[in-house]
């Protein structure tokens, strides 16, 4: 074999481990795009590892038996709750939050804060709204609701009120009503 | 202006039928029938009367914002001496003289006995001894009052009130109202709200809605 020959032998080979090189590191870059994840992109900054690990310990706690409680995975990203939940639990009072929810409890009740949401009302305008009931259920309802704190009434005129409260309970009833609804639809 | 120059009758009274003191659309006060008046003169003229027995006393001292209603209603029993200045001619024909078991009834052993309770509140109020209220408030009108409520802890509640205008100031709470505008004082808290548009001033911040 010529030394020329010879010389072009090498610089082919010189060139294949070149490419294979390159293909090496194309195959890493090709590897790192498949794992990207989509949908949401989530900005950890510069603690990686605590936050995964953040993430972890929520998955954890959720797994044994509060999942939804520990973290949750929405639109806007992830939240991870540690221990405030469990502060918020203890300070409210049970009794309390039982009293709100069973006030918003009844069809009636809710209707009757529908009507106030939009200002106050004298008992004949609310008894016009919801005819099918009687006049004393009614005012059983509103008492029902005025001990929750949900409405008020004015000792004077004998208007009924919503308080701020009453108006984020109703919010509140209207969309886990929705929420609820849109999870037993048929996929 | 200070009233200094008022007296009081030494003719006690006693209301003869339920009677409405004042009542308009954020306040009443009733006196009930057996409470004793004793009538206040101020330049030898009857303008007022304090009052001791049963009544009641209702403030709807709520605000109405955009994100729902703050506050309750005021409602108490009245069961200490109040002064009323104003009013005098819509009461006038609800009493009659007091005798001795009406005065036994209230409490007291004789006439001089409901005089001195009676002076001891006007002092406080009309001479500004122990509280320091100035006024200068025309109560010839029909609707305009001032109330003056003796309260469980011996302080000085008020209700000032003069056609749509109403203050009410007890040692928690002041309300104030005049046709679409409210200020409500709580601890921690003022509210001011007018046609809708509210600002609230808290411990914690100030929230302006419109």
């Amino acid at each position: 074999m010529s030394e020329e020959l010879k010389d072009e032998v090498k610089k082919l080979k010189e060139e294949l481990a070149n490419m294979k090189e390159q293909l090496s590191e194309l195959s890493e870059v090709s590897d790192r795009l498949r794992r990207k994840p989509r949908g949401f992109h989530i900005d950890m900054g510069g603690k990686i590892q605590d936050y995964v690990g953040d993430i972890m310990e929520g998955v954890a706690e959720g797994i044994s038996g509060e999942l939804e409680r520990s973290v949750f995975i929405g639109p806007h990203g992830v939240r991870v709750f540690r221990g405030r939940r469990e502060e918020d639990v203890v300070k409210t009072d049970p009794t309390k939050a039982a009293s709100a929810m069973s006030a918003l409890g009844n069809e009636y009740r809710l209707r009757v804060l529908g009507e106030l949401v939009y200002g106050g009302r004298y008992i004949s305008e609310l008894q016009d709204k919801l005819s099918e009931i009687t006049a004393s259920t009614l005012s059983s309802h509103l008492d029902v609701l005025e001990k929750a704190g949900l409405v008020a009434q004015e000792k004077v005129r004998g208007r009924y009120l919503i308080t701020i409260p009453g108006r984020m309970a109703y919010k509140m009833a209207k969309k886990i009503a929705r929420l609820i609804e849109k999870e037993l639809e048929p996929e | 202006m200070k009233y200094l120059n008022y007296k009081l009758s030494n003719e006690s009274l006693k209301i003869v039928e339920n009677a409405t003191l004042l009542k308009n659309e954020r306040c009443v006060v009733d006196a009930l029938e057996g409470s004793l008046a004793l009538p206040i003169l101020i330049d030898e003229k009857v303008q007022g009367y304090v009052f001791h027995g049963t009544g009641k006393l209702v403030v709807d001292s709520i605000i109405e914002t955009a994100r729902g209603a703050v506050g309750k209603p005021t409602v108490k029993d009245l069961k200490h001496p109040f002064m009323m200045l104003g009013g005098v001619e819509e009461i006038k024909d609800d009493l009659d003289n007091a005798d001795t078991s009406d005065l036994q009834n209230a409490g007291y052993e004789s006439v001089d006995a409901f005089i001195e309770q009676a002076e001891e509140l006007c002092g406080r109020l009309l001479e500004g001894k122990n509280c320091h209220v100035d006024f200068n408030v025309d109560f010839n009108g029909k609707d305009s009052r001032l109330f003056a409520f003796l309260n469980e802890e011996d302080k000085i509640d008020i209700l000032v009130s003069k056609n749509d205008k109403l203050v009410y100031k007890s040692e928690k709470k002041v309300y104030l109202s005049k046709g679409s505008k409210s200020v409500l004082k709580r601890p921690k808290e003022i509210i001011v709200s007018k046609k809708g548009k509210t600002v609230v001033i808290a411990n914690n911040g100030i929230l302006i809605e419109k």
